[in-house]
């Protein structure tokens, strides 16, 4: 019983990053996402007889924090008019790199996080539960409370927006060589570097 | 647009630069640890599920609660008769003659009867299945109009009717003056004249009958239930008696008189009830009004042209409804219940699962 305790803490503290990423995507908020996940943390830990065994175990972690997110999403909707501020408290990752390649990780990434702030959050939350978390369009919805054609729509939508930034689609271009399944008009200016 | 494969890189890469907080992973395991040890467990909140579930459960325990009230009101509904009538209608005169022949009491006649109670054999005192006198408290409404200036004279000829019939009145009042004189008299006489006082009032001698309305309640398992259980108190307060002639101490003589001073309490409490049914039953009650015919009585101009049409349309809607509802009986009173759990349960569904984003 000890030794399964021992092993569930240190499976959650492998997965902390992870985690904490997740919420801190959604919340865009460090402390908030730190409470969320503690509190996801101690809900997994009650619950330790039920965690699915196997691959299930890593999404059912996900999900624990994605839910925990989104109820503190729900809880707050006045401090969600607040996102501009809390985008700002991104803070860059110390890396090993070479200075260079670690400047053009923390730029892509300033940009990445601009760029979502940009989508409104309709968009953005499906976004992040999508191509981050790794959930599928109906548990999207599930977790959400909207149809699964919504989130189809919304997905749609956002990749279109995320499109229209020059650097994003630059950055795909250069590294899957066409990732954009259109070209960017002449017109399109990066919205995210006036952000 | 940018495939999802691209996108799903994209973010992978950016998330890796977000800074997680040196030895945050460390510190929030140890304090589930510590919050686990220390703290009762998270209260559940309610899934959704278990919400409609109890919503669920809840309504069908109402309407099965309303099924069983209604089914039971209806079983328990007093033994009991009534007719309404207009004077003039042969069929409410009939259904009055009927009862009054089928219903008459058993109640011990108070004295001679008039020169009129010869004409009807109706009051001859019935008996119940088993050989058990019948008790059955009669009351009758009567309207009467006369011609004008006849209504103080009218009350006083009653007066002398209830005299007649070995009867009494119990309370009279009177406005004779103004443009609508009118009054009122209740006249109490024996059950046994119901019938012929009944005949008498609306054969016309104290004026034209225009409104008759009449009830009859049953009340003899009600007066057989009393006498039954006056009968075991009085068994009880013999040996109560006897045994306080037995006590040998202070003691046991207070007890024992305490247990008689309650079951003589009882027996007078019944006493009284037994001859209030008794004095119900065995004296019908005539409550007679009396106004002038041109008077503004209340007796509606009769209806004509689009006035009746109306008026007719809107008596079939109503007896319409009546009938719908006498005919559904428990079961629109459920579905009306079944309805409004359902829109209140919709709308907390909807709260519930209302969208995050």
């Amino acid at each position: 019983m000890k030794e399964a305790s021992e092993e569930l803490g240190v499976w959650l503290e492998a997965r902390y990053p992870r985690c904490f990423r997740t919420a801190w995507m959604l919340l865009r908020h460090r402390d908030d996402a730190q409470e969320v996940v503690q509190d996801a943390y101690v809900r997994v830990w009650r619950f330790r007889d039920s965690i699915p065994d196997g691959d299930g175990r890593e999404a059912w972690l996900y999900r624990v924090v994605v839910n925990a997110s989104l109820s503190r999403l729900r809880s707050e909707r006045r401090w969600r008019d607040r996102d501009g501020d809390a985008a700002l408290a991104w803070q860059t990752a110390p890396q090993a790199d070479e200075p260079e390649e670690q400047a053009t990780r923390s730029e892509l990434a300033r940009q990445v996080f601009a760029a979502l702030a940009s989508l409104p959050e309709s968009l953005r939350v499906p976004v992040v539960l999508r191509y981050y978390v790794g959930l599928t369009e109906r548990e999207i919805a599930t977790a959400i409370g909207r149809r699964p054609g919504t989130v189809k729509s919304r997905l749609y939508d956002a990749r279109a927006q995320l499109a229209k930034n020059s650097y994003l689609a630059s950055w795909v271009n250069a590294t899957t060589g066409g990732g954009l399944d259109l070209p960017l008009a002449s017109g399109d200016e990066n919205e995210v570097a006036s952000t | 647009m940018i495939t999802e494969q691209a996108l799903t890189e994209l973010l992978g890469a950016a998330a890796d630069e977000i800074h997680v907080p040196a030895g945050a992973s460390g510190r929030a395991v140890e304090r589930v640890r510590d919050d686990v040890a220390t703290v009762p467990d998270l209260p559940r909140r309610w899934s959704r599920r278990v919400v409609i579930r109890v919503a669920a459960a809840a309504a069908v325990v109402v309407v099965a609660v309303a099924g069983v009230g209604a089914v039971i009101g209806t079983s328990n509904s007093e033994r009991s008769t009534a007719t309404s009538s207009t004077a003039g209608s042969s069929s409410s005169a009939a259904a009055g003659q009927a009862m009054a022949g089928s219903a008459a009491p058993v109640a011990p006649e108070k004295g001679a009867a008039g020169g009129t109670t010869s004409s009807t054999g109706q009051g001859t005192p019935g008996t119940a299945d088993g050989g058990q006198d019948r008790r059955i408290v009669k009351n009758a409404s009567i309207s009467l109009s006369v011609s004008d200036g006849k209504v103080g004279d009218t009350l006083e000829r009653l007066r002398t009717l209830a005299a007649g019939y070995g009867g009494f009145v119990q309370a009279s009042g009177s406005n004779l003056s103004g443009s609508s004189p009118n009054g009122t008299v209740t006249l109490r006489v024996p059950v046994a004249q119901y019938a012929a006082a009944r005949e008498a009032l609306t054969a016309g001698t104290y004026g034209k009958a225009t409104s008759i309305s009449e009830s009859g309640s049953d009340v003899t398992a009600q007066y057989a239930d009393l006498g039954a259980r006056l009968t075991a108190l009085q068994t009880s307060r013999q040996t109560y008696l006897t045994m306080l002639s037995n006590a040998k101490t202070v003691g046991d003589t207070l007890a024992v008189q305490q247990k008689l001073d309650d079951v003589q309490q009882q027996i007078e409490q019944l006493q009284a009830q037994q001859k209030l049914l008794a004095d119900s039953s065995d004296e019908a009650t005539f409550k007679v009004t009396v106004s002038e015919a041109g008077a503004a009585s209340g007796q509606p101009q009769p209806r004509t042209g689009f006035s009746k049409a109306a008026h007719d349309a809107w008596d079939n809607f109503t007896g319409g409804l009546q009938w719908l509802v006498s005919i559904s009986g428990g079961l629109l009173i459920a579905l009306i219940l079944v309805a409004i759990f359902g829109l209140a349960g919709r709308i907390a569904l909807r709260r519930i699962r209302r969208p995050i984003v």
